[in-house]
């Protein structure tokens, strides 16, 4: 009897510390990122300074093949950035008029549609199907040599 | 064993000095478990009194189906840490509150987790009340010496109701108005004091900006400290008498 406890003792770790740690780490992780998102939560874009009006954002050409679509955020809104060729990108606000989803660029029909009511968009942001009551705003986008400006005449 | 000797006794049972690690210590005094198990634990016996209630042997004939309850408490702890997140940002006016729920669901980081989670425990707290409740039937468990907390618990169920019916109008958007016009409708068929209950729900004789008013004082006021009061007497009652027997 008192062997078997003194083994036991002897053990670097026994099963029911280890399932301890184990309980303690599990809780500590999803409690860290639950933690993280409320206090992300706690501090909106416009508290940032993202709703200034004279402000801009960079998107890198290379990170918009021709074609493709980015969204980014401007003015604390989504924004969808689109280039339809070498020279030529779109930035418009990625919100649907109709209730507010995150419309998604297809690239082979040339449409923005929403995934929720189905509503689509030309690249200039005037409804073409659906529901939307609305365009989409659309903003004025200056290229550089390696990237897109949206914002700024 | 008086004051003094147990005091005496716990300190004992602490680790010695060549026993512990910077990590353990770094941890203890961070997390304020060194604290909480030893300066306060000496006055108050935290430990026996977290022994007691986490390591409480339940009977033999429990099985998963008695979790229902606690599941609602659960999801109810869940509406009220997700429901002060949205009140940081939401705005009860007509004019604005549609508005102020789409800004936490688009632009703010993780709006769309809260809200979500606000909506989705919403539900799902209404079906484990339901369960909850057909469990208690279906053993019997509502029999005397448990009627009186069968009575809170229909009493809960009302508020869990209540909570949702206020809540669904907060956006302010076309099927939350016609909702609560439909459901302010239904107490008007009452005999004799119909009208008048229906014109007091709504504060006025439709569905308007003092009903929006009225609906968020109510869920975010009146109701939170009515179902705290009860749900206090649910848990004490049900602690008291202990889980009712097997099937």
């Amino acid at each position: 009897m008192t062997m078997e406890l003194n083994s036991e003792k002897d053990q670097p770790i026994r099963r029911r510390s280890f399932l301890n740690y184990f309980l303690g780490l599990s809780i500590g992780t999803f409690g860290g990122s639950a933690a993280y998102a409320f206090a992300k939560y706690l501090f909106p874009p416009a508290a940032i300074g993202a709703e200034s009006g004279s402000e801009t954002v960079r998107v890198m050409l290379a990170e918009l093949p021709i074609g493709g679509s980015k969204i980014v955020r401007y003015k604390g809104e989504p924004t969808v950035v689109i280039r339809v060729s070498e020279k030529q990108v779109h930035a418009l606000s990625a919100v649907c008029t109709h209730l507010g989803c995150i419309v998604k660029w297809d690239g082979s029909k040339r449409l923005l549609v929403c995934p929720c009511h189905a509503a689509t968009f030309d690249v200039n942001g005037n409804v073409t199907a659906g529901p939307a009551p609305k365009p989409l705003a659309s903003y004025h986008t200056k290229i550089t040599p390696d990237e897109v400006i949206i914002g700024e005449a | 064993m008086n004051e003094h000797e147990k005091g005496k006794a716990l300190k004992e049972q602490q680790p010695s000095f060549e026993q512990r690690s910077g990590l353990r210590e770094l941890f203890e005094l961070f997390s304020l478990t060194g604290f909480v198990y030893g300066p306060l634990d000496e006055r108050l016996n935290i430990k026996e009194a977290l022994e007691k209630n986490l390591k409480k042997a339940v009977p033999h004939h429990v099985n998963w189906l008695f979790c229902f309850g606690g599941l609602s408490l659960f999801l109810f702890t869940v509406q009220a840490v997700t429901g002060i997140m949205l009140l940081m940002y939401y705005r009860p006016t007509i004019a604005e509150a549609y508005k102020s729920v789409v800004y936490v669901t688009n632009n703010v980081p993780f709006g769309w987790l809260v809200r979500g989670l606000h909506h989705w425990a919403a539900n799902l707290m209404i079906v484990m009340v339901f369960l909850h409740m057909a469990r208690v039937f279906f053993y019997g468990a509502y029999k005397p010496p448990r009627d009186f907390n069968w009575v809170t618990g229909v009493i809960l169920l009302m508020l869990t109701l209540g909570f949702g019916f206020t809540g669904y109008l907060l956006p302010w958007n076309q099927i939350s108005y016609w909702a609560t016009t439909v459901g302010t409708e239904a107490p008007g068929a009452v005999p004799v004091v119909g009208g008048l209950l229906t014109t007091l729900i709504r504060g006025g004789a439709e569905v308007s900006q003092t009903t929006l008013t009225r609906f968020f004082a109510v869920h975010v006021v009146i109701l939170p400290l009515v179902i705290s009061f009860f749900l206090m007497g649910h848990f004490f009652m049900i602690r008291k008498q202990g889980i009712s027997g097997p099937l």
